[in-house]
């Protein structure tokens, strides 16, 4: 019971108590109006700068409903298996290429943690040795972190060529940055009290790095890492827009082509892939984390 | 053996030490007792150089330790073991591999890296566990001991730093009677039957009187008692802690 | 003084299983780190990587750094501009339509409110296939079906952000629910009062901190959405690298990179204001 109001020996308590409720309600509201208020402004500003119309919306709904039907295969019960067969004609092919996307995304994961692990200690404040190396890690980080991928693989495709070199590095600069930015900061949770038995025992920056913040971040990095795999997967399957390997220069084709029947083939693989690989990765972090628990 | 000339450390506008001077010499046992705050781990950790001071001297012999820089000065550290309150383990490694990484002075960087210790110094950490009565425990990780258990890891792996001093920041503050008498009874095996030489801060007088024979009494930064175990009077105590405990 | 060989004799006689390391799991991880690097190696062999394709690009990458700098606009700067802003009014648009949408299916997905398990299960497994695709796939197939532009944009980023709100939602609801539904229930409250009363004041930081979270996530993706067409200043990007105009290129990012940090803090500051300190579940990396 603080504020202006101070109850006298004769004000009625309760008219005091409704009266501040009231006000506080008002405030609310007037809150909750103000808030609805930006919100509809700016969305009649967004509305107008996205070209948004009632009209789009009218019409664009149900031709998304029969683009996604026109995507489906014709499938008949008495010729199951032949239907199945026709849809997934090139399904060969497909499977190739999500493996290559898969593989992609591995090895960008990879060569990312790899650059991204040993940034990650001059990025973090209580590591760094000193604010030079600190300065330089984290803005180098930061700016890995912020151009999106696909610029990188556009700009690498230009470098390396068409192919998957271009995805790879792209999406392996990208991974080091969110990562080292991430690892940075689980770094600057070790407190400088469990390192001291390493350093009073004669060890250099890098032993202590090694002996002492290493097995304390390790189960947190790994889990993070596996995490950054599973969205890697589905990065790996977009740069092929641009040219930089993968399912996704042919999902743009028969996209672009209007084939139909292959769309739907390619998207239900791409979906299957990605569940068995979130599932996988699922299952490690989870026996790691597991494995912590029970100690 | 080992010369304080003068030393003195502020942390901001508090003078944790001030103008401390003292000779160690080989073997001895010396307990450090004052108040909570007087500067005694203030002092052990100048020693060690995990921290600097803001003036004065210390030799080593005729060696002047403040002039080491890197490699010097972790082979410093290495022969200045620390033993910590907090025993200051890694948790996750097992129990011989944080002894040995009272090795990493000594070993190529490769080795520590990869925790792939010589032969030679995995015999060396055994058999400082197994004075310790610890090689039962060889392989748990660190966090699964008790406080008792964790602090007698840390003395193995002072002790496989092969020191010549070792430096203990109230080595029992955090333990039970019983573990504290284990812990203190290994410093002074350790004193006995190797000669090391054993600065130990501590907090209750009556733990130095038992195991100590010179007394260093700091108060308020400035050291105000330095004798034998036996001069440590009723005017001694009272100079070093303070009359009737106020101030 | 003892030397080094007779100690090892002598603790190797005491404790053999001490001071040899256990030789299976030594070898077990060996074998575990060679089979990884030999996984490397193979998969960079099979995607055709080579350090004399890498090192002969990086000279050419190095002519591109060179010509970035200084970065020019050839008076484009004000369509570039015009274009950043329609990136963040798809990131909001889009943002905003998700949330919307989330919200009656979030209630639907929780199994407490609606306790039905084909519509929840039904739900899951479509929100599971909405999400599974990446957001610019679903931009090309938007732009195959609206037309080229800022619409399409805003389309895919709601349809792809409704597959993660929704399961996050639903699941706000879910906990909260447990919590505090039994007392409006127990008073003679309907399932609509239920969710009114009880559930709603609950999960609405929750809801607001997500989508603040995901409209943070959504600037980034937006920022490329042009490539394929779906409006933004993707297009500029995509079209100035086409044209090897790398001077532009750089003026372009130089243009990303404060707004997406800029959005990035506000977010970040709208967040602790209006929720408190309440992180997003699911806002992970
Ligand atoms: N890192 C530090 N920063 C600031 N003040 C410190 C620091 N370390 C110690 N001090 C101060 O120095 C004085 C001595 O501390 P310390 O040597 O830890 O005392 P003791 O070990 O005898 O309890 C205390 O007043 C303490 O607050
Ligand atoms: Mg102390």
């Amino acid at each position: 019971m603080t504020g202006p109001v101070t109850p006298k020996p004769s004000a009625d308590i309760v008219t005091i108590v409704e009266a501040q409720r009231r006000d506080l309600q008002r405030d609310k509201r007037r809150q909750t109006l103000l808030f609805l208020g930006v919100l509809v402004v700016l969305v009649a500003v967004s509305g107008h700068l996205g070209e948004v119309s009632w009209q789009k919306f009218v019409n664009g709904i149900p031709r998304f409903g029969s683009y996604i039907s026109r995507t489906l295969p014709p499938v008949s019960p008495e010729t199951l298996w032949a239907d199945l067969g026709r849809w997934m004609w090139a399904g060969g092919r497909w499977v190739g290429l999500l493996f290559d996307t898969v593989l992609i995304a591995f090895v960008a994961t990879t060569l990312g943690v790899v650059a991204g692990f040993f940034l990650s200690f001059p990025a973090a404040r209580n590591l760094a040795g000193g604010v030079v190396h600190y300065q330089l890690a984290r803005r180098f980080l930061e700016l890995m972190r912020t151009v999106p991928e696909l610029v990188f693989a556009m700009l690498f495709v230009f470098a390396f060529g068409l192919g998957a070199l271009a995805g790879v590095l792209a999406i392996a600069l990208h991974t080091m940055g969110v990562l080292g930015k991430l690892f940075s900061e689980i770094n600057e949770t070790i407190s400088d009290k469990s390192l001291e038995g390493v350093v009073a025992a004669g060890a250099s920056r890098d032993q202590v790095i090694r002996l002492g913040v290493v097995p304390q971040v390790l189960p947190a990095f790994i889990s993070y890492t596996l995490l950054r795999f599973e969205i890697n997967v589905r990065s790996a399957s977009v740069i092929g827009f641009v040219g930089a390997g993968g399912i996704g220069q042919e999902l743009m084709f028969v996209i672009n082509q209007f084939i139909y029947r292959d769309i739907s083939a390619i998207l239900l693989l791409l979906i299957i892939t990605v569940a068995l690989v979130d599932i996988v990765s699922e299952k490690i972090r989870h026996r790691i984390l597991d494995g912590e628990q029970r100690r | 053996m080992l010369r304080i000339e003068g030393l003195t450390r502020r942390f901001g506008t508090v003078t944790a030490l001030h103008d401390v001077s003292l000779t160690v010499e080989e073997g001895e046992f010396i307990g450090v007792i004052g108040r909570s705050g007087a500067g005694k781990s203030t002092l052990l950790r100048l020693i060690n150089r995990l921290i600097e001071p803001s003036s004065g001297r210390i030799f080593f012999g005729d060696e002047d330790v403040l002039a080491k820089r890197g490699r010097a000065l972790q082979d410093w550290r290495r022969r200045a073991a620390m033993i910590f309150q907090q025993f200051a383990l890694i948790d996750r490694l097992s129990v011989l591999d944080n002894v040995l990484v009272g090795r990493v002075a000594t070993v190529p960087r490769w080795r520590s890296w990869t925790l792939a210790w010589p032969l030679a110094d995995r015999a060396l950490a055994i058999e400082a566990l197994d004075r310790l009565d610890m090689t039962d425990h060889a392989l748990k990780r660190a966090d699964q001991l008790s406080g008792g258990q964790q602090q007698r890891v840390a003395i193995a792996r002072a002790l496989v730093q092969a020191p010549r001093l070792i430096l203990a920041d109230e080595p029992v503050a955090s333990l039970d009677p019983r573990s504290t008498r284990a812990v203190m009874d290994s410093l002074a095996r350790i004193n006995r039957e190797d000669g090391l030489t054993v600065l130990c801060n501590l907090h209750h007088i009556d733990l130095a009187r038992d195991y100590c024979r010179r007394i260093i009494g700091i108060h308020a930064g400035r050291v105000v008692f330095d004798g034998p175990v036996e001069a440590l009077d009723a005017a001694a105590i009272a100079l070093i802690y303070g009359q009737d405990g106020e101030e | 003084m003892t030397t080094a060989a007779d100690r090892i004799a002598r603790v190797s006689r005491t404790y053999p299983a001490l001071l040899y390391p256990d030789p299976r799991k030594l070898w077990g991880r060996r074998a575990a780190w060679v089979a990884f690097v030999l996984a490397f190696l193979w998969a960079s062999y099979h995607l055709g990587l080579s350090p004399m394709r890498f090192w002969t690009g990086f000279t050419d990458l190095w002519i591109i750094a060179r010509q970035m700098v200084p970065p020019t606009h050839n008076g484009f700067w004000l369509d570039y501009l015009a274009a950043l802003l329609e990136t963040l009014a798809i990131a909001f648009l889009g943002t905003i339509l998700a949330s919307l949408i989330s919200i009656p299916l979030g209630f639907l997905g929780a199994r407490n409110v609606v306790p039905s398990f084909a519509i929840h299960f039904g739900l899951r497994r479509v929100l599971d296939v909405v999400r599974g695709v990446d957001t610019l796939i679903w931009a090309l197939i938007f732009v195959s079906v609206v037309g080229l532009g800022p619409f399409a944009g805003i389309l895919a980023i709601a349809l792809n952000d409704t597959g993660v709100l929704a399961k996050i939602y639903a699941e706000a609801v879910e906990n909260a629910d447990r919590k505090a539904g039994e007392g409006v229930r127990s008073a003679g409250g309907s399932g609509a009062d239920v969710a009114r009363l009880a559930i709603w004041p609950q999960v609405f930081p929750v809801f607001l901190s997500n989508s603040l979270y995901f409209f943070e996530a959504n600037t980034r993706s937006a920022t490329i959405l042009g490539v394929v067409g779906a409006g933004g200043i993707g297009f500029f990007l995509a079209d100035r690298i086409r044209v090897n105009a790398w001077s532009d290129v750089a003026f372009i990012i130089l243009l990303i990179l404060p707004t997406v940090a800029a959005i990035d803090y506000l977010s970040r500051w709208l967040r602790k204001k209006a929720i408190g300190r309440h992180d997003a579940p699911g806002a992970r990396m």
